[in-house]
């Protein structure tokens, strides 16, 4: 065990002021927009706060960590590519403040305002399979840190993974939203302050620093852990990709979940162009610790899952360890707490309840409370908190049985397009393109979804892929970059065919600031 | 580009990047302790969130 009963006091404070904060938030919850988008009521600061507390999660921290360790500096082109498409969505509020302008409360919602209610149980069903696929990882992942950090036994590392998701899903089911927003808070701090502690000692150890660490690439690595046009695992294809991934990952739920929170489209936008100044740290912190696992170590062959905790709890000093492991159990619950409120909102709300409104033949009016003639609010808050659980202990027996294609990272990505592929073609075009329709909307659904699923089934059946698919099958950058292209031509090639026979519907921007 | 301007350029961005980031965390968390404690309050006072945002919008 690396850590003394001091650091394990500091997590034990953290973590019980975060069920009190949870606890007290339940008293918040009138109605499902308050568990959901607490109420539409976020300011800039708070917004900008828990959003960056989203996206920088225990599992974001590992699989940057994974990167680093195993592709040297190369990585860092993720932190420009993220900056350079946050600073467009902050400047161009686009697909953010039009979405806000709608009023709608999880993605899906938006294919019945601009297509039908049969496109948003379609949508609804991909993201669901997209989104817990994407998250399957995360709790075996944040276990490890734990594990390698605090110097337990491996054995452990299942135990200690589903311990943690009790922890979050009690207090999300206490305050929805409400919880999310106000533990971020804290979270977002804490996290910063392991950032900056990590960070300065290892810049300060006598093993690691800057020059030790470029020396350690340069000696595993080679020139390509430097170079990111010349490493086969980045190249163009994969900044190209990144790009994409960037401008429509905002799409993401749990991401989207903020913007939407805001109090208005404006404030929407303007999240995103603070929060820009963040991404970069966001992505190169993390990916420095893993290149300074590499350095500490110099076993490039180790499990770099467990060599970049174990490598902080060796090197951090009594205090500052505890301090770390708040933080890093906040990053843990921040992203956990947010993802399962985001899936278990879309299942309830665009799966289950348009199934209950076609079956009861209400027409499709949005009412006051923000149902679709479905479930009642009240019967929205029960489904959701009933499927936090579900989808809770999903994830601890997926983590514990799931073997890795590639790295944890382009797992995300390749799941992830699932979704973001079809995205392209029923919302940007959707929300900017007139005669975006039904059919088109359908077409790009079903066939951006394909292409990564077909990754993901040929890869655990390499041996019946022919020779000309292969590429496909060792290089995910391609299937990401292809399902993009496939998910935005299906929407133009189908929608211009069927015009006449499917008018599209219109949507007013024209009031919005 | 060689590979010894790439590690000048990774190293200029590296601390680029984390100033960037521990200033607007250091300004947001500042900024944005007031907003907590309203919401903190409003909980108190048994008030839901839409509320809440309504009777910030009115103000």
């Amino acid at each position: 065990m690396h850590l003394s009963w001091i650091d394990y006091a500091i997590v034990l404070v953290y973590v019980g002021g975060t069920i009190i904060a949870g606890t007290l938030a339940r008293g918040a919850i009138k109605g499902i927009s308050d568990f959901l988008v607490a109420g539409r009521g976020l300011k800039t600061h708070m917004a900008v706060a828990t959003m960056v507390s989203t996206g920088l999660g225990l599992v974001t921290v590992m699989y940057m960590a994974e990167e680093g360790f195993k592709y040297g500096f190369v990585p860092f082109v993720f932190g420009i590519m993220a900056l350079i498409t946050t600073l467009i969505i902050g400047r161009t509020g686009f697909i953010v403040s039009r979405l806000r302008y709608l009023e709608v409360m999880t993605v899906p919602e938006f294919y019945e305002m601009k297509y039908t209610r049969g496109v948003r149980l379609l949508g609804g069903i991909i993201l669901t399979l997209a989104g817990t696929l994407n998250m399957g990882l995360f709790p075996i992942l944040g276990s490890k840190f734990v594990v390698g950090f605090t110097g337990l036994d491996k054995e452990y590392v299942n135990y200690v993974m589903v311990a943690m998701l009790i922890i979050v899903v009690f207090y999300t089911l206490m305050g929805g939203m409400v919880s999310v927003v106000l533990t971020d808070f804290a979270q977002f701090v804490l996290l910063a302050l392991g950032f900056f502690f990590g960070t300065y000692i290892i810049f300060n150890h006598p093993q690691l620093g800057w020059e030790n660490m470029v020396q350690a690439v340069q000696l595993h690595k080679g020139d390509i852990g430097f170079d990111p046009i010349a490493n086969p695992a980045y190249g163009i294809s994969m900044i190209l990709f990144l790009f994409c991934v960037g401008l429509v990952g905002v799409v993401w739920q749990p991401e989207m979940m903020r913007p939407l929170s805001a109090e208005s489209p404006k404030v929407a936008r303007r999240v995103f162009w603070i929060s820009a100044a963040t991404v970069m740290g966001r992505a190169m912190v993390p990916m420095f610790w893993g290149i300074a696992a590499l350095t500490y170590f110099g076993d490039p062959d180790l499990d770099p899952h467990y060599a970049m905790p174990e490598m902080l709890g060796q090197i951090l000093p009594i205090g500052i360890a505890g301090l770390m492991m708040a933080g890093m159990f906040a990053a843990f619950m921040s992203t956990h707490d947010s993802y399962l409120l985001a899936w278990s909102g879309v299942i309830v709300r665009d799966v289950v309840s348009p199934i209950k409104a076609m079956l009861a033949g209400s027409s499709g009016e949005r009412e006051e409370d923000g149902t679709w003639g479905g479930l009642s609010s009240e019967r929205e808050i029960y489904w959701v908190r009933a499927i936090v659980v579900i989808l809770a202990a999903f994830l601890a027996i997926f983590g514990a049985l799931y073997q890795l294609p590639e790295t944890a990272f382009r797992f995300m990505y390749v799941t992830g397009s699932i979704y973001f592929s079809g995205a392209v073609g029923t919302i940007v075009l959707g929300l900017y393109w007139k005669k975006a329709n039904t059919p088109g909307a359908y077409t790009a659904l079903v066939l951006g979804a394909l292409v990564p699923l077909n990754f993901l089934i040929m890869t655990e059946n390499q041996e019946s892929v022919p020779a000309f698919l292969l590429p496909l099958v060792e290089n995910s950058n391609l299937v990401g970059l292809t399902s993009f292209i496939v998910g935005g031509l299906a929407m133009l090639i189908v929608a211009s065919l069927t015009q006449r026979s499917h008018p599209p519907r219109s949507l007013d921007f024209n009031d919005m600031d | 580009m060689d590979v010894e301007t790439w590690k000048a350029l990774w190293k200029i961005i590296f601390i680029v990047a984390s100033a960037m980031f521990y200033v607007v965390v250091a300004v947001v968390a500042f900024k944005g302790f007031g907003d907590v404690t309203q919401m903190m309050r409003n909980m108190s006072a048994g008030q839901g969130a839409s509320e809440s945002a309504a009777e910030a919008k009115r103000r």
